[in-house]
């Protein structure tokens, strides 16, 4: 019997050890490239934090307008609007990018509560936005002509 | 009629400012006055062209032109702290100085031999001058290796800001504040700044933000803790009266590195904008 435990100690241990990877957190997929030619923007606030093991940069806008379209490309999906709103955005991108951008009363300060400094903007627009992004969450949109394609 | 030139000395003497010391010696000259109604200006080497009369002169008001400084130091005391600026060399076509008129016989009897040439209008040359004045007018300044601090970067707590070029049409350092946690900073506020391929880092969690070109049509609110640049040109700086304020006008800054606690801008537009987490 004893003898029987030792030859499946090896078995066992491959059998835990497999469930111990389970249990990690998965690396991030890689990031959807986000492309925006034009956006308008109300309340910009960004921040470096750090999502599911990786470094991000948080952007949340109380409200957004794209009024020219924009594109969310996934590796199995793409996503085009001719125009689109939103409210409450929030999202964790790899790094963004702008080719243009005007911001109005924008402030780099230190946030007691998120001990950290945050950007924050009342108000502008940016041009030719790029984005990889992990997740973006919204609280309504609104949008004209929506085609998703599964590419 | 024989009093009144006593009567002269009488009320002149009456209007000088409390005296808490003075002391001079050789070429090195050096006059302590109290109250914070003054800053300090150490210079290492002085030269100057005298273009002021006897008369502006007794009344504390020194004019000077060709003026070339090397290793000076001023100290403002403003507000909650001392704003310090080193600077390794620095030369203005004109500059203007208002101190007491103890400063100035002070400084007369300290050079005695250059009293004659500076008063024809020769140029003379001092080294280790201290200079306590109350306000100060240059034009045309050019200085190189400036630092402005209050105090040294604390890497882990402030932002840091590195530009190739920084031109600002108006600047203004009003006070030393203190942050919350007591660290001083210094306010400047400035007006049509325009920064060319810029680099911002914020301390952990790490921000960076790049952009090829940044202006500013408004107003800036920049809380500094120092400010180095290699090469600056202004087409005028005035250090004010009490309060004293630094007032600069047609600033260009080569290659700045600026440690600060807080970026305010009114109206700020990017070109090629890039921001990502860099830790």
């Amino acid at each position: 019997m004893a003898l029987q435990l030792k030859k499946l100690l090896p078995v066992l241990a491959v059998v835990l050890s497999m469930f111990a990877v389970g249990a990690m957190a998965h690396p991030l997929p890689p990031p959807a490239p986000l492309r925006i030619p034009f956006l308008l923007f109300e309340n910009l606030e960004q921040y470096a934090d750090n999502y599911e093991n990786t470094s991000v940069l948080v952007t949340e806008l109380s409200w957004m307008r794209c009024p020219s379209g924009q594109l969310l490309e996934g590796s199995t999906f793409l996503i085009r609007m001719d125009y689109a709103e939103g409210t409450g955005v929030r999202m964790l991108a790899e790094n963004v990018e702008s080719q243009a951008g005007q911001m109005g009363n924008l402030r780099l300060e230190w946030d007691p509560d998120k001990q950290r400094y945050v950007i924050r903007a009342d108000n502008g627009w940016m041009e030719n936005v790029y984005a990889p992004v992990y997740r973006v969450v919204l609280g309504t949109l609104h949008y004209e002509n929506l085609r998703v394609v599964l590419s | 009629m024989r009093v009144l030139p006593v009567l002269f000395l009488v009320l002149l003497l009456l209007s000088l400012p409390p005296v808490a010391a003075w002391r001079g010696s050789g070429t090195r000259s050096q006059i302590d006055i109290s109250g914070a109604n003054s800053f300090t200006l150490r210079i290492g080497k002085l030269t100057m062209t005298n273009v002021s009369n006897l008369f502006e002169m007794l009344f504390g008001t020194i004019k000077t032109k060709n003026v070339t400084m090397e290793n000076l130091v001023i100290e403002v005391p403003q507000g909650d702290g001392t704003l310090r600026v080193e600077v390794g060399y620095a030369t203005a076509p004109y500059a203007v100085m208002k101190v007491s008129v103890l400063q100035v016989l002070g400084l007369a009897i300290t050079h005695l031999s250059d009293l004659i040439p500076l008063l024809l209008g020769k140029s003379v040359t001092w080294t280790d001058v201290t200079i306590v004045a109350s306000s100060m007018k240059a034009q045309n300044l050019l200085l190189s290796n400036q630092l402005m601090y209050v105090r040294s970067p604390d890497n882990l707590k402030d932002i840091y800001i590195e530009a190739d070029r920084m031109t600002v049409s108006s600047l203004s350092v009003e006070k030393v504040v203190r942050e919350s946690d007591g660290r001083p900073s210094f306010l400047t506020l400035t007006s049509g700044m325009v920064m060319e391929n810029f680099l911002q880092k914020t301390p952990p969690p790490c921000m960076c933000i790049s952009a090829s070109r940044a202006s500013s049509s408004g107003q800036t609110e920049l809380r500094a803790v120092s400010i180095f640049s290699p090469t600056v040109s202004m087409a005028s700086m005035e250090i004010t009266d009490r309060p004293h304020k630094v007032k600069a006008k047609g600033v260009e800054l080569q290659s700045p590195e600026i440690w600060a606690t807080h970026l305010e801008l009114s109206s700020l537009e990017l070109e090629g904008m890039h921001i990502w987490p860099c830790n």
